[in-house]
């Protein structure tokens, strides 16, 4: 690309059509007011990067420079023109450096990175349809330049997110949701992600609450063959009341879910919690099931100051043997066997 | 017959004229096309696992010179208790195609791979047989590939069954979910081969095996074998929990003692649906219908995801309680890859170690050590 680039000249704002938008890599930013401000008061300083092409000046860089100087009424911007026609091998070069400067000076945000990848796949596109190609050199030359591992599988995830309802895009692109839980939300019908995207956001979930949340909420949909409304009527969930301690509401939420999620390993959990307060061993004392149940070691947990402690221990332990030896034998069972079986 | 969507078949150039190589050319030269190549290796880059891979792999064959071990023990799990199997190693990959297969994971690529120089590959396999008298090889086919599924094209289970019927100290276990036995029942195999039907509930078959045959089909062959003098094995493996199980998997319990007699069953195997995270992703996105992978599992100490072990107990104590009421008390019923603690609960013994259970199997298989006063006895 050896074009000659004319020095910056201020151009009147009618003449730059902002419709074209095949380099702009903004997505789900708040609007800027320090950028206005600066703008009001001291003009743009950094000329926008415009391509005049046909009588029609198009924005390569600095969509957020414009549309704040169309809010302070500008009526001229300062700019420096790119002489065109380019070829799409051009576009596609120039796309990358834009990329480059833009990770360099503000880094893009998930959503961004996927619109960089999907606009450089399309300038390539232009000029050789073969998908395939184009993917295998996106994949090589621009994930590096947004961070991401060369890996065609990776391009496929952040390309996906292009396709996830407004209200899922806007939250992972302005990080109120993590990427792994776009990417379970991505396999629901767009309205569903919406929907419990909203409920992450509404109760701000943390990063992992959001995982999790996403997680069974997807797999609860698949499993049982329902909507996003029916699964949240099942959480008893109720939008429209605004709990008086949204901590507790959204780990209550959490945990009704997995309950669902999770039906024979909760119910022994329960029973588990149940029988061991049955055994009311003393303060400090507590008997460990393996982990999700699974294999036959448990562990006794004992805090212990001196040997009064662990003789009182021992005698607490040969009393419970005596007073409660069908409670032993539930707790020991309950590795084994299920309360009741399972739906058949 | 099925017909096989076989669209590619390439071939390494030190087996373009052995007789595996002229017999599948011959049967497929009218739909497929056919490529050499210098080494083998090279092909198997060609199918990595991308998007569509694994149909493309189902659609292409690769004829292969003998480069690996002929003997590799089963790939088993640690904490898990292993039957000690080892793949007899003619091929790799299967035209059938099954939903929850593990193959998908397990192999880097989707290509099926068959041994096209059979002399080269057996003539190992018999030297390491030989070397080792004292030990029983209890070897199998069924693990990296379906022992039949490709037999109509390659002839090899006839290779295989006439191979071993020379080993005192060895026993072979074609495991399968098709029905290519008429080049068999004929065969004089001495007693050393097992047919073993991979088998499952009815339901299952008809949703996750679509390309296997059908469950009747299975059991009239698994018949006409019985009638060809050879012993038995059936694998319940993986058995998929859902609404109803119970019936489908008592029904197919039920058909298996109406074809076989008891006292000619060798073992019947159980083991629970379980997968790797890898296996998840590929059956969701593959068989985006499938719902038994949002049912509940817990990740065991192996890695892999299975259903919670109160629940993995439940099933077995029913499949086990079916086998009796049907089959008797002499059946060997083991488990594939379960832990103590199950086995415990279950069967009421456990092995001490997978030595000990795979003794069990090889007792059960015909097998008593030189020397040995009796053979080790199995659990009931």
């Amino acid at each position: 690309m050896e074009k000659e680039q004319n020095p910056y000249l201020s151009v009147p704002i009618e003449k730059i059509d902002p419709a074209h938008d095949a380099f702009c890599l903004r997505y789900g930013r708040q609007e800027d007011e320090a950028l206005k401000e600066s703008i009001a008061s001291l003009g743009i300083r950094t000329p926008l990067l415009l391509l005049g092409e046909e009588d029609k000046l198009t924005i390569l860089s600095g969509f957020a420079r414009y549309h704040s100087a169309v809010a302070c009424a500008k009526k001229e911007l300062p700019a420096r023109i790119l002489n065109g026609p380019l070829s799409t091998r051009d576009h596609y070069e120039l796309l990358k450096n834009l990329i480059k400067e833009n990770m360099e000076d503000r880094g893009l945000n998930p959503m961004e990175q996927a619109m960089a990848l999907e606009k450089a796949s399309a300038w390539l596109q232009a000029s050789d349809p073969d998908r395939e190609d184009a993917v295998k050199r996106v994949t090589t030359e621009v994930m590096p330049l947004i961070g991401r591992k060369p890996l065609r599988q990776m391009y496929e995830r952040l390309i996906a997110w292009l396709e996830l309802g407004p209200l899922t895009r806007q939250a992972l692109a302005i990080g109120q949701i993590p990427e792994n839980a776009a990417d379970a939300l991505g396999e629901l019908p767009t309205p569903d992600q919406d929907r419990l995207c909203d409920s992450m956001v509404r109760y701000r979930m943390s990063t992992g609450m959001c995982r999790d949340f996403s997680r069974m909420a997807y797999e609860v949909c698949k499993r049982d063959k329902i909507n996003a409304e029916d699964l949240l009527l099942r959480l008893n969930h109720d939008d429209s009341q605004s709990p008086e301690n949204p901590a507790d509401y959204r780990k209550e939420l959490l945990e009704r879910l997995r309950r669902l999620r999770y039906p024979i390993l909760s119910r022994q959990e329960a029973r588990f919690e149940e029988l061991h307060r049955r055994l009311a061993l003393p303060d400090g004392i507590r008997l460990i099931p393996p982990t999700h149940f699974e294999g036959d070691r448990f562990r006794l947990e004992a805090q212990l100051r001196g040997k009064s402690d662990f003789v009182k221990m021992v005698e607490n332990i040969s009393k419970t043997l005596n007073d409660k030896n069908d409670t032993i034998d539930a707790i020991f069972r309950i590795c084994t066997e299920i309360e009741e079986a399972p739906e058949s | 017959m099925m017909q096989f969507p076989i669209h590619t078949i390439h071939v390494e150039e030190s087996v373009r004229h052995t007789e595996i190589t002229r017999r599948v050319l011959d049967r497929l030269a009218d739909q497929a096309a056919v490529e050499y190549v210098p080494d083998a290796r090279s092909v198997i880059n060609q199918y990595d696992l991308r998007r569509g891979a694994h149909r493309r792999g189902k659609q292409a064959l690769l004829l292969s010179d003998f480069h690996s071990a002929p003997i590799k023990p089963c790939p088993s799990t640690p904490e898990y208790l292993c039957c000690e199997y080892q793949i007899l190693n003619f091929g790799a990959g299967c035209p059938l195609d099954c939903s929850y297969c593990i193959l998908q994971d397990y192999f880097s690529n989707p290509l099926m791979v068959v041994q096209a120089n059979p002399d080269a590959f057996l003539e190992a396999a018999a030297r390491e047989i030989r070397s080792q008298p004292e030990r029983f090889f209890r070897l199998g086919t069924g693990e990296f590939a379906d022992s039949l599924a490709l037999d109509p094209l390659t002839g090899y289970a006839k290779r295989l069954i006439e191979f071993i019927r020379g080993f005192p100290n060895a026993l072979l276990e074609l495991k399968t979910k098709a029905v290519y036995v008429d080049d068999i029942l004929r065969l004089d195999h001495c007693g050393r081969t097992v047919c073993a039907w991979s088998v499952n509930s009815a339901d299952v078959v008809r949703r996750e095996e679509i390309h296997a045959a059908s469950l009747d089909a299975r059991f009239d062959a698994a018949r006409q074998c019985q009638e060809a003098g050879y012993r038995l094995a059936f694998h319940f493996d993986p058995i998929i929990y859902s609404p109803g199980w119970e019936e489908g998997y008592r029904k197919t319990v039920k058909r298996i003692f109406e074809v076989a007699r008891p006292d000619n069953i060798v073992w019947i195997s159980l083991g629970c649906f379980r997968y790797t995270p890898g296996l998840e992703k590929t059956i969701r996105e593959r068989f985006p219908g499938n719902r038994y992978t949002f049912d509940e599992f817990i990740m065991g100490g192996d890695g892999k995801m299975r259903y919670p072990q109160p629940l993995r107990i439940h099933i077995y104590r029913k499949m086990i309680q079916w086998i009796r009421e049907y089959g008797g008390d002499k059946v060997l019923v083991y488990f594939c890859m379960e832990n103590p603690a199950v086995w415990q609960q279950v069967m009421g013994r456990v092995p001490t170690d997978n030595d000990e259970l795979a003794s069990w199997l090889d007792a059960s298989g015909g097998w008593k050590k030189p020397g040995a006063q009796s053979a080790p006895i199995p659990p009931a």
